[in-house]
């Protein structure tokens, strides 16, 4: 009955609209659940924009007295490839950019770069205007974009850097000053040096009028020569005490210019040779140091020496004043007593100075190179037997010593030629580097042969030494048997 | 005379459209047209009353251009939308009652599109493609032949939101992209229990 129902229902217009309806709206809230209109957004410009560079405006007027202003530069559209900008001033006697070109790709076209203008007074005529452009030939349609700037007068001095640094050895250095905007009144400027003793200056004045006010004045520096090992000394000419009833330079000071004095007294020390040979026997060595040149503070100077097992030094460290420089200070090198048979060993001696005097940090140390006489030999000793063997099982010993230290551990057989007679342990002695010297014991029991066959003497052997160290491989023992008797217990 | 009262049916009809688009470019400066394709197809549910429902696919391939200074930009834009179809279909019952009107309102509730410019000349740049949701609502009239099986005939559809809300740039803009209106064949299969029945 209930499907009946629902046919009448569906039969009726009206309800089948609302039916439809009712379906629309579902779908409209459907909606909500997938994806929307929505803004789309992209670093891309719009296509309706042709490519060009965007200049903002000056931020403020730049000034002869060296004030500066800024502007900011982007792109309109997003550059094919990384797109560099030129920029440049007209005249760069009025105004300077702070940079030749600026970069620009397709992700930060937008974003704007700042670029400083620096007014300069350079320019004969004090103050003036030029323009600022901005050109990047491969960015197709952009015509190069100029902005205007102004370089206003203002009261201000220009002092150029110095030409070069000047030396002890004679050489002399320039600069020049000039005045950036013209005066109402003369105005003189004092010029000294700081140090004297470093360098002298040419003028000790500077005179500008109304009409040499912009024509830059020369001041030659000249370098003094001292006898001194002082490195190059930086020192400063003093631009200052302006004199002038003009009101815009009345107590203003130019800036002072920096120079450096270079030394002609090179930083040199002299090391004579060893005298001899140190040796293992106690003969030492010695060699002496000395300064060339005066210093003007302490030098010290490091001695080492690269094998302390073949040689030692002292002193380790020397020092050298202003007032003892000159007198050669004596280091002795002392052999080392060793018992390795090592040969004759060699060994560098470092002598590296050091100073406040920055010429003797960076000097390139000495070093000598000597010889430790060795004084070892390796032998092997095989010692004295301890007393005959018996029947009775007594037993007898016999040590054995090597002269020198091994690198290596040593074994030597031993062998007996009776076995019937005698019993040896250890039928293969090994000699250590902690046992060379003392106790290494062969031990020879006597054995009963149950004859009376009187006393009988037998010969213990010692083989040739193995060892991977070469002094001791294939070495002969000395000597290289004893004989032995083995007395006979008279019961058989 | 008593008439006898007719039975009341429904039946559906499925098929597909295809011709042609127009829209706009507008930007901030200057509005370009846009021209192209609309390929779409449909599943229609009608009630005995005449009342039509159902869903639709279409999808919208515009392109369009300018030029300035020897440089020709032209305009690429495609959207695919998924939407329901509310509407009423009119016939007659004479030797016309093959001519069907079916006049409904589209309104989608899933989108998608991308656009993408493409400049030639003193520069040569594609710009990077641009995606995201859109939108698609309006009203269209189909007017087709209703015979037995097959229906054939036009489509005229004015739409009155489409596209993206707007596109924002990282300079200029921002800018809107519209379709405006279109224009298609359709050809189509009815199944279901068909009888003839009207609307008026």
């Amino acid at each position: 009955m209930n499907s009946s129902k629902n046919k009448l229902f569906f039969r009726n217009p009206k309800n089948q609209f609302i039916f439809a309806l009712s379906f629309l709206f579902n779908l409209y809230f459907l909606n909500s659940c997938g994806t929307q209109q929505e803004e789309w957004k992209t670093k891309e410009s719009s296509p309706h924009l042709s490519p060009a560079i965007v200049l903002g405006s000056l931020s403020g007027t730049p000034s002869t007295a060296g004030d500066n202003a800024t502007f900011t530069i982007n792109l309109q559209t997003p550059p094919g490839v990384d797109m560099v900008v030129a920029l440049s001033s007209s005249d760069t006697t009025l105004g300077i950019v702070s940079h030749d070109n600026l970069t620009f790709s397709k992700d930060n076209y937008t974003t704007t770069q700042t670029v400083t203008v620096t007014g300069q007074c350079d320019n004969q005529s004090g103050g003036g205007t030029y323009s600022l452009t901005a050109s990047a030939a491969q960015y197709y349609s952009s015509d190069n974009q100029s902005i205007s700037a102004t370089n206003k007068e203002s009261a201000a001095f220009k002092v150029s850097s110095i030409s070069g640094n000047i030396s002890e050895a004679g050489d002399n250095a320039t600069f020049t000053a000039h005045l950036c905007m013209a005066p109402t009144a003369s105005v003189s400027i004092s010029v000294t040096s700081s140090d004297t003793t470093e360098g002298t200056v040419s003028s000790s004045t500077l005179s500008y009028s109304s009409d040499n006010w912009s024509t830059p004045q020369t001041v030659t520096v000249y370098g003094v020569d001292d006898s001194l090992s002082d490195d190059n000394q930086a020192f400063k000419v003093t631009l200052g005490s302006v004199t002038t009833s003009d009101a815009n330079y009345a107590g203003k000071n130019p800036d002072n210019v920096s120079v450096t004095n270079i030394d002609n007294e090179t930083a040199s020390i002299t090391v004579s040779a060893l005298s001899d040979n140190t040796t293992e026997a106690g003969d030492n060595a010695t060699f002496t140091v000395v300064l060339d040149n005066q210093p003007t503070s302490d030098v010290s100077i490091a001695v080492s020496i690269s094998d302390t097992t073949e040689a030692t030094i002292s002193p380790s460290s020397l020092t050298f004043s202003n007032s003892n420089y000159s007198t050669a200070q004596t280091v002795t090198a002392y052999g080392v007593d060793d018992y390795y048979d090592d040969d004759n060993v060699s060994y560098t001696i470092t002598i590296d100075p050091s100073s406040s005097i920055t010429s003797y940090n960076t000097m390139t140390s000495s070093t000598l190179t000597g010889y430790t006489i060795d004084n070892d030999t390796a032998a092997i000793s095989v010692g004295a037997k301890s007393g005959n063997t018996s029947e009775f099982v007594t037993t007898a010993t016999i040590n054995v010593t090597l002269s020198t230290i091994p690198t290596a551990n040593v074994s030597i057989v031993v062998t007996d030629n009776d076995s019937s007679e005698v019993s040896v342990s250890p039928t293969t002695l090994t000699i250590t580097s902690s046992t060379w010297n003392t106790t290494n014991q062969v031990t020879l029991t006597g054995q009963d042969d149950n004859l009376s066959d009187g006393n009988i003497t037998y010969r213990v052997s010692f083989a040739t030494a193995t060892s991977t160290d070469t002094k001791y491989n294939g070495m002969a023992s000395s000597p290289a048997y004893i004989d032995v008797v083995n007395v006979d217990d008279g019961n058989d | 005379m008593v008439e006898a009262k007719k039975p009341a049916h429904t039946y559906n009809r499925i098929g597909v459209d295809s011709g042609g688009a127009y829209g706009k470019y507008e930007g901030t400066s200057k509005t370009d047209p846009l021209s192209g394709s609309l390929t779409g197809a449909h599943y229609i549910w009608r009630t005995e009353g005449g009342f039509t429902y159902g869903f639709v696919y279409q999808q919208f391939d515009l392109n369009g251009s300018f030029a300035v200074n020897s440089t020709e930009t032209t305009h690429q834009f495609k959207q695919e939308t998924y939407s329901v179809t509310l509407g009423i279909e009119m016939k007659g019952t004479n030797l016309l009652s093959i001519l069907t009107f079916n006049p409904q309102y589209i309104y989608s509730f899933h989108g998608k599109g991308s656009y993408q410019y493409e400049i030639k000349g003193n520069e040569n740049r594609t710009s990077d493609l641009i995606e995201g949701g859109v939108a698609l609502s309006g009203f269209e009239l189909p007017i087709y032949l209703d015979f037995q099986t097959i229906y054939i005939g036009g489509k005229y559809s004015s739409i009155s939101k489409s596209g993206p809300t707007q596109i924002v740039y990282a300079s200029g803009g921002p800018d809107k992209i519209k379709i405006t209106n279109a224009v298609t064949f359709l050809i189509g299969w009815n199944f279901g229990e068909k009888k003839r029945s009207r609307f008026w």
